[in-house]
């Protein structure tokens, strides 16, 4: 199956004043038509970035391209422009953090609701005016029903502050659904949210975008969180790819040192979790080479000049290490 | 909080606010060494003399029921006499304060029709060569002392040119006083005549008290333009491909011009003290003018009823700010 999400070799700088942040280094990630995808890293570490550079929004005149390109749906979603704009809402949508602040706070949820749907809603008849008010209401308020709103003709009148922060990201996923896109990318998605509603928000998510064949990128500093929706995950460690793999085989064999210690540092019962010395690197100063060298335990001199390429190991688990965890060496101290 | 139980609950403070602006007022007039029943009773007067007008202004009882019976005396419209004209102080407040409100209203008019499109332009297109000029202009505009710029305007328009007249607020008779507004009156009146020389006299003191506060809201406008540009909202619907214009011209524009709105009403009440300064240079027969001579002629009740008038005045009109406030934006007053 071809990709939908297409990104290759990207790297990206911001201008700063302390000179270029150098945020993501020849990141390498695919999305398939339907699928599930985690993108899994600490906070920091380029999530946002990424989720804006395939949305087209990054910010004009401070972002520099160093190289690589991003496709979706054929489009080069880098260069911007009339294109790409198009292409936002409609064949990707987008779920924000934060569903308190991501709304308008002076205009009712149906205002808010009818504006994507004006501008963004497929048009069978290729109309684009006139007549479809009453359609999209209706669809509105079925889509209201499918996130499992109640009374979804009351919330289309309600300002987004008569809303929870849980219903908040239920219409928000609603108007994700809407425009029936091929992706969604969910950043962080249930981060600003109480605990309890977040497996609700994710289990939500997972439904609808597998029952309409949607793919989901998904964001999440929570291996838990990747665990429970996701059909791949992608590790990020300070803008690079670090690794990829199926669900299983990333959660029963990690090979990324990295992805190992995370892994280790969950809490699990009979273990004491076991933390990271160190902390993250900032994208003014990385370390050459592979970005975890500082803080890594199977470091050698290789590490820190030569940045290690994605390789297949085996079914689709791709990891960039010099020195990966294998059955052959299994101990992550060398 | 609906907006019927958040005006009630602004009325309810309405009272008490005026109670704490007397006691501020009559505290303050008790603390001036000056003897009030000297000055009235006139330089060359006996002490007899002088205290007999201590008992019938009765200054000679304890402060407590001095401040209970100013209280009653106010509460009754009676602001006692002018020591000089002997006239009922509520009489020239009651002629001179629709002069000055007409003058300010004005003013806050023209200062929002030049400032709030100037502030949205420049908001909008941040670091333009018109974004950099209006901020040389009004930073200068907001430091030029008032009074200078006045006679600027008067010699320019008035003495050179000929074009406007120098001072006062009419020529010929007045029309027929109903609302005190020599405009709205002449228009009522339909005197076409009136109502041109109200306008002629209006434009310079209008423009002189308007240009600083036009100053001030092109500069929050566009910061507040700028602001919600920036914010979550924004970003969220330019990821999910709302047309730029859309974006602007509805929800940034919307969110930018209810907090200028808000601010407008502040301006207002700052523009009614700043009128004295205009008003005596342009001899227009307002508060202000009133307020600086009865203090050159230490006219005790008068500089009290002054105080009181321009104080409440500003109370009533931080009321209708709240109030419209609450009613434009659907979270309520804050
Ligand atoms: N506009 C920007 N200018 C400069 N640095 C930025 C900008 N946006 C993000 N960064 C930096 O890029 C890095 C990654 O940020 P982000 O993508 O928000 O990470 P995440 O979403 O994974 O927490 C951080 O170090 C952040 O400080
Ligand atoms: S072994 Fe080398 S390449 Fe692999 S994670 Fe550690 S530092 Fe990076
Ligand atoms: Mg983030």
């Amino acid at each position: 199956m071809s990709a939908l999400l297409d990104i290759s070799k990207l790297s990206l700088a911001f201008r700063t004043e302390k000179g270029p942040a150098r945020v993501l280094d020849m990141i390498d990630l695919a999305v398939k038509p339907g699928e599930i995808v985690g993108l899994v890293g600490e906070s920091g570490c380029g999530k946002t970035t990424l989720a804006r550079a395939i949305l087209g929004t990054l910010p004009e005149g401070l972002t520099e391209i160093g190289s690589g390109h991003i496709r979706l749906d054929g489009v080069d979603m880098l260069r911007g422009g009339k294109a790409a704009e198009s292409i936002r809402g409609r064949v990707v949508t987008f779920v924000p953090q934060d569903p308190f602040a991501s709304f308008n706070p002076l205009f009712r949820i149906g205002t808010q609701i009818a504006d994507l749907m004006r501008w963004k809603a497929p048009r069978p008849e290729g109309r684009r005016w006139g007549g479809h008010r009453r359609a999209d209401e209706d669809a509105a308020i079925a889509m209201l029903d499918a996130v499992q709103l109640p009374q979804p003709r009351a919330i289309l009148a309600k300002y987004p502050h008569e809303l929870s922060g849980g219903q908040r990201q239920r219409v928000m996923i609603a108007m994700a659904l809407l425009p029936q896109p091929q992706l969604i990318i969910a950043d962080e998605p249930t981060t600003a949210l109480d605990v309890t509603v977040q497996a609700q928000i994710l289990g939500l998510l997972r439904r609808l975008a597998v029952e309409r064949g949607v793919s989901v990128l998904f964001t999440t500093h929570d291996l838990g969180a990747a665990w429970e929706i996701c059909d791949r995950v992608v590790v990020m460690y300070a803008g690079q790819t670090a690794e990829i793999a199926p669900r299983e085989a990333f959660f029963a064999n990690p090979r990324h040192p990295y992805t190992r210690m995370l892994l280790d540092s969950l809490p699990e019962p009979g273990r004491d979790p076991v933390g990271i010395p160190g902390g993250v690197p900032s994208p003014l100063t990385p370390p050459g080479g592979c970005r975890f060298n500082p803080r890594c335990p199977r470091v050698t001199e290789i590490c820190r000049e030569t940045r290690p390429a994605l390789a297949e190991h085996e079914g689709g688990h791709l990891v960039a290490c010099h020195h990966p965890v294998t059955a052959d060496a299994e101990a992550l101290y060398v | 909080m609906n907006w019927l139980s958040m005006v009630a609950n602004r009325l309810i403070w309405f009272v008490p606010t005026l109670l704490g602006l007397l006691a501020i007022v009559f505290t303050l007039s008790r603390v001036v060494p000056i003897d009030p029943a000297f000055l009235a009773a006139g330089e060359n007067a006996s002490v007899e003399q002088v205290q007999k007008v201590r008992e019938r202004f009765g200054f000679d009882k304890p402060l407590p029921v001095q401040f209970l019976n100013y209280v009653r005396d106010v509460a009754q419209g009676n602001f006692g006499v002018s020591m000089f004209t002997q006239q009922p102080i509520v009489n020239d407040l009651a002629t001179r304060l629709p002069a000055t409100l007409e003058l300010t209203l004005v003013a806050v008019l023209i200062a929002a029709l030049i400032g709030i499109p100037l502030g949205v332009l420049c908001g909008l297109h941040r670091n333009s060569w018109l974004d950099h000029v209006l901020r040389v202009v009004t930073v200068s505009g907001l430091a030029v002392a008032s009074f200078w710029f006045a006679m600027q305007l008067q010699f320019l328009f008035s003495m050179k040119l000929g074009w406007l007249p120098l001072s006062g607020r009419m020529e010929g008779f007045p029309p027929e006083p109903v609302t005190g507004l020599m405009v709205v009156d002449a228009l009522i009146a339909g005197d076409g005549e009136a109502l041109a020389s109200a306008l002629r006299h209006m434009i310079l003191p209008a423009v002189t008290l308007a240009l600083p506060a036009a100053a001030t809201v092109v500069r929050f406008t566009r910061n507040g333009v700028i602001g919600v540009i920036n914010s979550p909202s924004v970003a969220y619907q330019t990821a999910m491909g709302f047309p730029r214009r859309v974006i602007i011209w509805k929800y940034v524009l919307r969110m930018a011009l209810t907090a200028t709105v808000t601010q407008l009403g502040l301006i207002f009440g700052i523009l009614l003290a700043g009128a004295v300064v205009v008003e005596t240079v342009f001899d227009w027969p307002g508060l202000g003018a009133y307020a600086v001579r009865s203090i050159l002629q230490s006219d005790y009740n008068a500089v009290m009823g002054f105080t009181l008038c321009t104080g409440a005045l500003f109370v009533f009109i931080n009321l209708l700010v709240d109030m419209l406030q609450a009613a434009i934006d659907p979270r309520g007053a804050a």
